[in-house]
């Protein structure tokens, strides 16, 4: 009893012990926001290594320079980031990968990865706006570093928890050894010594190896875990209240906020797939969507953090958008997306200039490297591949979603059309087998020869057993084809039909 | 018959059943010269290239090596139709684009589990590096093409992909899937693309036109 009282107590001591030695540590807890943007760089070891596994991190995120093909989109994007935030332009680089999830993350060094998925469920530049000072919250208020010291801080904490619960055993075992009468005399000669050496020596292994792993889980994974899967609450609300500001400011309305939210809420909500990334929280992104609404019945800006410095503040008149160019789409929010033109990139596909030089030159305004092609434009060409990789996984309820969705400022392209009959004929729902064919025919009408909308009216049949209708539209399917794969496969169902008449798939 | 006595036989015979396991223990099968392989059912007849490695199987599931499951890999599985795709029907007739396109989004969902990790890979500096990482991981799948292929005369699919596994090493893998006496098969070879992919993708193009179907056998499978 004497002997679990002594260990109860040493534990308080040492628990406070562990307590004191951390407060200088504690006092740092909080790296404070980056106060302007000339500040935006490591201060200290700590975040300098955050900062070089950032870069690491981006060259595997992005896996080298971006395709030619998605560069003007990736301009027109980053035009939207250097009007907004101004100031940080030279701070902030933004990539655009060519992924059809939801994907907008950002590193510690102000690297912000955003994907065609997330660009395809923005319908306009206060939604891109909305979701870009998410990321732009993480990097200004040094959320990558706050994530990481806090691991470190409880890897510690939990290095001093595991030496006191050692050292609880430790006496615990003593206090056995005194009930068989064993005195402290006894235990400091011969065995008893050693014995207390061996559990010290068991202390002390356990101590490095908690540490050896807590540290090592505090490096590299860590970043990309919270770079992927996304911050701590606290953290994700803190970028959520910035980007409501910002909004706020900018537009003197928040509604954009709650839109994306719910867009992308409803579109988890479709498919038993999910988002492979933070927009895969459910219950986070209907919180979020509550803090919107509750925050768009306010109208009243707040002063946003700084380094949004672009933002103004109240009573200051909103920078002017750029002139349109001639034939350009004017985005409902009356913003321009690609209006503005920066970026000269590499024109040698096999030159790899440093992350630095790229940095540098990407937020460079150049008149002569001026982009014609508006945002919507240039997002309509991405919609095809984003909607046939959601084919391809099998997200055919958000795939509806996102075809049939009325977009403000972007028109999809007519092949849009067999893509959404094609997810029709997929899904497991045969409602939606019933609307196949009139998509279909109505696409026909105005592409006659498309081998694959002709292809899958061919199906359609077959599935019905109408053998000689679908004969006839894999015949006509087979003449339009364009390639040998889509011949082949056309050649597996006329075969089937000639193998085994009256046999339906 | 008193208790020591009986410990010390239950003793012995534990001894004997372990001698007797260890001895039956599987272990991988050292092909000297190329061999035909037929699965239990005989629904198949593969030529095992000479050189590789046979995994210990009793099925029909081949998996061959020849330097290592995570160098390259030829394997031939099956499932039967009803459970080869979760809530699709699969039938005989069912079009092998379709089959296709169902197969890439099962191989993006999951990568099978040809490795087990042991738990004591996980501790200390192992625990940095374990064997988990080396499969390739199935969220990185990505379509490379999709063609119409043909198995001893039975249509079927061709696809090529690619995905990476933990460690960022980038693995190439092609299926062959087709439906077969009431059961979905995918031969699939995989490899990782350096050096490995190309070395032995001629092997893989034999062991495909050696392959050959037959009907299963249901009585006497003695041949």
């Amino acid at each position: 009893m004497r002997g679990a009282v002594r260990s109860s107590s040493l534990c308080r001591w040492a628990l406070m012990a562990a307590l004191a030695m951390g407060a200088p540590a504690a006092k740092a807890l909080f790296y404070e926001p980056f106060p302007d943007a000339a500040s935006l760089r490591p201060t200290d070891e700590l975040e300098e290594r955050i900062w070089h596994e950032a870069e690491v991190f981006r060259q595997q995120f992005t896996r080298g320079q971006t395709p030619e093909r998605l560069r003007p989109l990736q301009r027109g994007v980053r035009a939207v980031l250097t009007r907004h935030w101004p100031a940080l332009s030279s701070k902030l680089d933004l990539v655009v990968i060519d992924n059809a999830d939801v994907v907008a993350v950002s590193s510690a060094n102000g690297d912000i990865v955003i994907s065609t998925g997330m660009l395809m469920r923005l319908d306009d530049e206060e939604e891109l706006v909305a979701v870009l000072a998410r990321e732009v919250a993480h990097v200004v208020q040094r959320h990558a570093v706050r994530t990481v010291y806090a691991a470190r801080l409880g890897a510690g904490a939990n290095v001093v928890f595991q030496t006191v619960v050692k050292a609880n055993s430790l006496i615990g075992t003593v206090g056995l050894i005194s009930a068989f009468q064993v005195t402290p005399e006894m235990l400091l000669v011969d065995g008893g010594k050693a014995f207390i050496q061996n559990q010290l020596g068991r202390v002390k292994d356990t101590m490095a190896d908690n540490f050896v792993r807590r540290m090592s889980a505090t490096g590299f994974d860590a970043m990309v875990k919270t770079s992927l899967f996304g911050y701590s609450e606290s953290l994700e609300t803190e970028a959520d209240t910035y980007s409501l500001e910002v909004l706020s400011q900018r537009y003197g309305r928040t509604d954009a906020f709650a839109r994306v939210m719910q867009r992308l809420l409803d579109e988890a909500r479709a498919d038993d797939k999910k988002f492979s990334a933070f927009y895969a929280n459910e219950p986070r992104l209907v919180e979020r969507l509550k803090m919107a609404r509750q925050r768009a019945g306010e109208v009243t800006p707040v002063a946003a953090p700084l380094a949004h410095t672009a933002v103004p503040h109240p009573g200051q008149t909103a920078a002017a958008p750029s002139a349109l160019p001639e034939g350009a789409l004017e985005l409902p929010s009356q913003g321009v997306v690609a209006a503005v033109v920066i970026g000269e990139e590499p024109l040698d596909p096999h030159s790899v200039p440093s992350t630095a030089a790229v940095r540098s030159a990407a937020f460079v305004s150049s008149a002569a490297e001026a982009e014609d092609q508006p945002y919507g434009v240039l997002l309509a060409d991405w919609s095809l591949p984003v909607f046939e990789a959601e084919l391809e996984a099998g997200r055919l309820g958000r795939l509806l979603l996102n075809i049939e969705r009325r977009r403000s400022g972007v028109t999809l392209p007519p092949d849009a059309r067999v893509v959404l009959a094609e997810a029709c004929l997929a899904h497991r729902d045969p409602v939606h087998h019933e609307r196949a064919p009139a998509v279909l025919r109505d696409h026909l009408e105005h592409r006659p020869g498309d081998a694959r909308a002709l292809r899958l009216l061919g199906v359609v049949a077959l599935r019905k057993g109408n053998l000689e209708e679908a004969r006839g539209q894999f015949v006509k399917a087979r003449e339009h084809a364009t390639s040998d794969e889509e011949r082949g496969f056309i050649d597996q169902y006329l075969d089937q039909l000639n193998r085994k008449p009256g046999v339906a798939s | 018959m008193s208790s020591p006595i009986l410990i010390k036989r239950a003793r012995w015979t534990c001894l004997a059943v372990a001698a007797l396991l260890s001895a039956c223990a599987p272990s991988w099968q050292h092909i000297q010269k190329q061999e035909t392989f037929k699965g239990p059912s005989r629904a198949y007849l593969a030529q095992i290239p000479e050189g590789w490695k046979r995994a210990p199987t009793d099925s029909d599931v081949l998996l061959i090596t020849r330097d290592g499951l995570f160098l390259q890999q030829i394997a031939i599985t099956r499932r039967p139709l009803e459970m080869a795709f979760a809530g699709r029907t699969v039938t005989p007739t069912t079009p092998t684009q379709d089959l296709a396109l169902w197969q890439y989004q099962l191989m993006r969902d999951e990568e099978p589990e040809l490795a087990r990790t042991d738990s004591d890979e996980l501790k200390g500096v192992l625990g940095l590096f374990p064997v988990g990482q080396a499969k390739p991981l199935a969220g990185t799948t990505e379509r490379v093409a999709i063609r119409p292929f043909q198995v001893d005369g039975v249509p079927a699919f061709r696809m090529d992909t690619r995905s990476q596994n933990g460690w960022g090493l980038t693995y190439r893998s092609q299926a062959v899937g087709f439906v077969h006496q009431g059961d979905f098969w995918l031969v699939r070879y995989l490899a990782p693309e350096l050096h490995y992919a190309g070395r032995d993708q001629a092997t893989f193009e034999a062991f495909l036109a050696a392959l050959k179907l037959k009907e299963k056998c249901r009585l006497f499978c003695s041949d």
